[in-house]
């Protein structure tokens, strides 16, 4: 191909860059392009509601997802078009370029991201993925227990109340995802501050805060929690709390470790001698420094969380139904193991793929940004 | 009677990129009885050497090129893992630079010196409870029993040597190979440690290979000494010789950088100028050319001198070594071009 | 030794203290009164007023605390709400069947684990290697729940070979002695194997990594010159040393074990501490829920106690401290 950039390379993306040689970051574009159009045409019907203004905010969040999809597509697109032009090579130096590039070349965290990428996909464009009410009832005397088939429309089968499993499945990833994500956040938010009040002041609020930490790394955190949803009843947002509350012990140690480190580094000592006050100092310059080990750290116990978050639906402590959970619809599915398999079988199987994308993702992520946990070569 | 012949030992390192060329076209051998030393800076291969003659690196990244090192009629360098264990600790030892990591630190040092024995020799408990603190006092420690029973990051850096010398002694070898035994201690133990390494190769009679980057150790301790540079040997001869009528430039450069109390000020400390090259990075023709104040910046970087054969008592690489009937010295003034010399 | 281990015990002590108080006043943070419980129409006022008098509920905070603490820790855990009997009565059955599933459990982890670990990190590279890692990270994947129901499913209801949860099988007390042995150890497999699971892949991972790093040291490299053969370089010197780290870690697993023990007893029917706790919370039995997370607690800090013991048989350094005068 010539030199020269044509405009349709810059309308359509992906072809452009994988005739030039950029053949991966090609078919990402293209296809970062070309899904949202065809699940947007599929799915027209439902995607009109949205104009009609009697759209579900679901719909909207749904919408909103597809015209990122497009924009990243097309974004993505100009800029690396842009650097064949330039002629550079994608290699940007600075750390987080490095870091996300070793990342990419995991064999295995690339699988990871792809499937959170789907799983997320599917949280997001959930009522345009699913043909089916998660929580209807309808018939239910005919529709109850069906096995799975392509034929009947119902891929995964039906649960015991007639509803789509393959529906509830996925109303299900928004669930066990939003809760990992927020109970994983307020864990490092709470971590932070506890970390960095114990590293910086150190003395009795150290200690206390140490000794509480450890403590509470003492109990085990299922006991911790179920203690805890005895008295308030369970529900949603007390299973994000309880969940973020009981994990940010570990963020804690970390953070209080760099910051001893960074306190006695010079450019601190030199904030103090400008006369800058203690907030300040402490969150312009002391929490940047240790926002990469967080970042490893959550990427770490995210999928842990997750898998907390399912015990608890299991046990009927966590998401109640009707609102499905992977958790929970597994936990209905113990009452007919056998003839209904399908109910406690591919809700687990979701949770697998799940936790495993995020350690594996985590695993990777702990290689490539911090170095200092791993000497040697990483190559597994 | 010579115990040891190393001939033309090649060992390369695979780094993945490219490859590391850490000894090249050694031969030397050893004599019952006699100390060898080997002496270079820090990167020269001489570790290597000394540790490959028993197969300790592991082989993945280092590969061994060419080479055969006999001993006892064997070539130690093909000769079965299981035959090679039994000449380990046994037949030839080996001690090292660091006690404090080469100490294993879960282990009573008793322990360590017992398994020595008992790896090659049946003996009886009763008889090993003699053994062991006899061990620890002939290389002097003063309390034979106690130390036994301590652990090794209890004990001096002094004391914790002696251990190793002590494990390294156990079965009595005829070869020992001492990888910068003192570089570690201070020097006051330095010299109690010399002084025993001393004592102990009278006693029983055993050769030393004495590899380390001081000179003055080196002098004071080896009967023959070999230079080495960039993986290769570039002066071989004894003491003496090696002292008072150094033939390559590097060794002249060496020993005008030993620090002379005697000298009294005469302005800044003679260093060589420039630095090691890497071992994959190495320069073509005589390797030290770069640093060496006679580069012709013909020959010197054309081509490898190579060592005369090995019956001259004292040589050198390099092109300005000249033969003056039935001695090689240093001509700078008279090159290469300038009238035939033997090269290898 | 014993230096080391009072040493540790008293450090032990005052955690004890620390969570039976963080416990207690959990439970004053519960809404609403235990007595409401009984509250019914027909409920006298003076009735509950009594109670409350009963239960010592109207005395001051701290009296009630010292009161509880005091009969706490010589094993008098109050009364069950629900039951109306002694605590002790209700949960005393079960404490055991959950000692031993979970002491069985750790154990597995710990052997396989350290096992594989050397395994793995000896053949590095291997095939045999690959498999165990990405083995280790898929099991550390896996809900506990989900595995413990699946595994019944194939080999209980599709195959048959091993029975489907509960501790002994329905005929146990007609069989032989011999048959019953075999009967608890056959029930014992499949909830042990998967609550000791994710343990183990963590375990093996973290062996792994430590021989790897160990098997760099210059005192292997000692090892080796010694003339030693390579079994017992690798067993008798990398591995001792391999283990410290891990062992620390391992005793951070073991609040994990008991807070998988919950959800394996419910899966598998097994009547433990974790059914009765999960019973007490539906039920609001209070004093029942309070009395086993306190137990647990104690349980934990037991196998912490434990750990320490086995890291200093390990380690020496620990043991006499670092005398270094170099």
């Amino acid at each position: 191909m010539d030199a020269n950039i044509h405009r349709w390379e810059y309308l359509l993306p992906g072809p452009g860059l994988f005739l030039r040689g950029r053949r991966s970051t090609g078919i990402w574009c293209a296809l970062l392009f070309l899904v949202p159009l065809v699940i947007g045409a599929w799915r027209w019907d439902r995607l009109a509601g949205v104009f009609t203004g009697g759209g579900a905010p679901d719909l909207w969040v749904a919408a909103g997802y597809l015209l990122v999809l497009l924009q990243v597509s097309y974004l993505w697109n100009y800029r690396e078009l842009r650097k064949v032009e330039a002629g550079e090579s994608s290699a940007g130096e600075n750390e987080w370029r490095r870091g996300l590039r070793h990342l990419w070349q995991n064999r295995r965290a690339r699988i990871g991201l792809i499937i959170l990428l789907v799983l997320y996909s599917a949280a997001f464009l959930a009522p345009l993925v699913t043909t089916f009410d998660p929580t209807a009832q309808t018939d239910v005397l005919h529709m109850r227990f069906l096995p799975p088939s392509l034929r009947s429309g119902h891929l995964l089968g039906t649960d015991g109340f007639g509803r789509d499993l393959f529906s509830r499945i996925v109303y299900g990833a928004r669930i066990s995802l939003s809760i990992g994500l927020l109970a994983v956040v307020i864990a490092a938010v709470i971590g932070t501050v506890a970390g960095v009040l114990a590293g910086y002041f150190g003395g009795w609020v150290d200690g206390a805060i140490m000794r509480l930490a450890d403590l509470m790394l003492g109990f085990p955190r299922l006991f911790l929690i179920l203690v805890v949803i005895a008295f308030v009843g369970p529900s949603f947002l007390w299973v994000i709390l309880v969940l973020g509350g009981t994990g940010w012990m570990g963020v804690a140690r970390l953070v209080r470790a760099e910051v001893l480190s960074l306190k006695e580094r010079e450019f601190i000592q030199a904030a103090r001698a400008l006369g800058l006050t203690t907030g300040r100092i402490i969150t312009r310059h002391l929490i940047p420094n240790t926002l990469a080990p967080i970042l490893v750290f959550m990427s770490l116990t995210i999928g842990n969380v997750i898998l907390m978050e399912a015990g608890l639906s299991f046990l009927g402590l966590g998401v109640q139904p009707p609102t499905p959970s992977w958790g929970n619809i597994i936990n209905l599915g113990r009452n007919n193991p056998v003839d209904a398999w399908w109910i406690s079988t591919f809700p687990g199987v979701a949770i697998v793929l799940t936790v495993l994308s995020f350690n594996l993702v985590g695993d990777a992520i702990r290689d490539a940004f911090d170095p200092r946990l791993r000497q040697e070569t990483p190559a597994q | 009677m010579t115990l040891l012949t190393v001939e033309n030992l090649t060992v390369h390192f695979d780094t993945g990129q490219d490859t590391a060329r850490a000894v090249d076209g050694v031969s030397f051998s050893v004599d019952a009885g006699e100390t060898v030393g080997i002496v270079g800076e820090s990167g020269c291969g001489k570790s290597v050497t000394g540790l490959s003659i028993l197969r300790l690196i592991p082989m993945p990244p280092e590969k061994i090129v060419d080479g055969t090192i006999t001993f006892r009629g064997q070539d130690l360098l093909t000769v079965p893992e299981t035959s090679l264990r039994s000449l380990r600790g046994r037949a030839i030892s080996l001690i090292f630079q660091e006690p404090m990591s080469s100490l294993n630190p879960v282990l009573t040092c008793g322990e360590q010196v017992r398994e020595a024995i008992r790896a090659h020799e049946k003996v009886k408990p009763a008889d090993l409870r003699r053994r062991v603190p006899e061990l620890l006092a002939t290389v002097g420690i003063p309390d034979p029993l106690q130390c036994a029973k301590a652990y090794p990051h209890q004990l001096s850096g002094g004391m914790r040597q002696r251990i190793m010398i002590a494990i390294a002694l156990a079965c009595k070898p005829d070869l020992l190979i001492a990888d910068e035994p003192t570089t570690a201690l201070d020097v006051t133990v330095q010299a109690q440690i010399l002084e025993l390494l001393r004592h102990l190769q009278e006693q029983f009679g055993m050769a030393i290979l004495f590899i380390s980057h001081d000179l003055g150790v080196i002098a004071e301790t080896a009967h023959r000494i070999l230079v080495m540079y960039a993986g290769q040997i570039v002066e071989q001869g004894t003491v003496r010789d090696l002292f008072h009528h150094p033939l390559h430039p590097y060794t002249r450069g060496l020993l005008a950088s030993i620090p002379n109390a005697r000298a009294g000020n005469r302005g800044p400390m003679a260093a060589i100028p420039g630095r090691v090259p890497a071992a994959n990075h190495l320069p073509s023709g005589c390797r030290f050319h770069p640093r060496c104040p006679y580069n012709d910046g013909e020959s010197c970087v054309e081509q490898d001198p190579g060592l005369p054969d090995s019956s001259w008592k004292h040589s050198g690489r390099c092109h300005y070594i000249r033969d003056t009937g039935g001695q090689l010295e240093f001509r700078p003034a008279e090159h290469l071009d300038q009238g035939g010399r033997e090269q290898t | 030794m014993t230096q080391y281990v009072a040493k540790r015990i008293l450090t032990a002590i005052p955690m004890l203290w620390l969570g039976l108080t963080l416990t207690f006043f959990i439970m004053h943070l519960a809404p609403g009164d235990p007595t409401d419980k009984y509250v019914s129409p027909n409920f006298d006022p003076a009735v509950q007023q009594l109670m409350t008098q009963k239960f010592g509920l109207d005395q001051p905070l701290y009296v009630q605390y010292w009161r509880w603490l005091s009969s706490f820790v010589q094993g008098d855990f109050g009364i069950s709400f629900d039951r109306a009997r002694p605590v002790r009565s209700v949960i005393g059955p079960y404490l055991g069947n959950t000692l031993i599933l979970s002491s069985l459990a750790l154990l597995v982890s710990l052997t396989a684990g350290v096992f594989l670990g050397i395994v793995s990190a000896m053949h590095r590279g291997s095939p045999g290697d690959d498999l165990l890692t990405v083995g280790s990270i898929v099991l550390y994947s896996i809900p506990g729940f989900w595995l413990g129901l699946m595994l019944m499913l194939l080999f209980s209801s599709l195959l048959g070979w091993l029975p489907a949860g509960g501790i002994v099988s329905v005929n146990h007390e007609y069989l032989g002695l011999g048959q019953r042995i075999l009967d608890r150890l056959v029930h014992l497999i499949l909830p042990v194997f998967v609550l000791a699971a994710a343990s183990t892949a963590s375990t093996m991972r973290y062996m792994r990594g430590s021989m790897l790093e160990i098997i760099q040291q210059d005192y292997i490299r000692t090892a080796r010159a010694k003339g030693l053969p390579e079994r017992t370089v690798i067993l008798k010197h990398a591995v001792r040393n391999a283990l410290s780290p891990v062992i620390t870690l391992f005793g951070l697993s073991i609040p994990y074990i008991f807070s998988g023990a919950v959800i394996v007893e419910i899966v598998f029917s097994w009547p433990g501490m974790g059914r009765v706790m999960l019973t007490s919370i539906f039920q609001r039995d209070y004093p029942v829920t309070i009395a086993v997370t306190a137990i647990i607690f104690a349980m934990v800090l037991l196998g912490n106690l434990l750990a320490d013991v086995l890291y200093g048989v390990v380690d020496p350094r620990v043991r006499y401290g670092a005398g270094h005068h170099s």
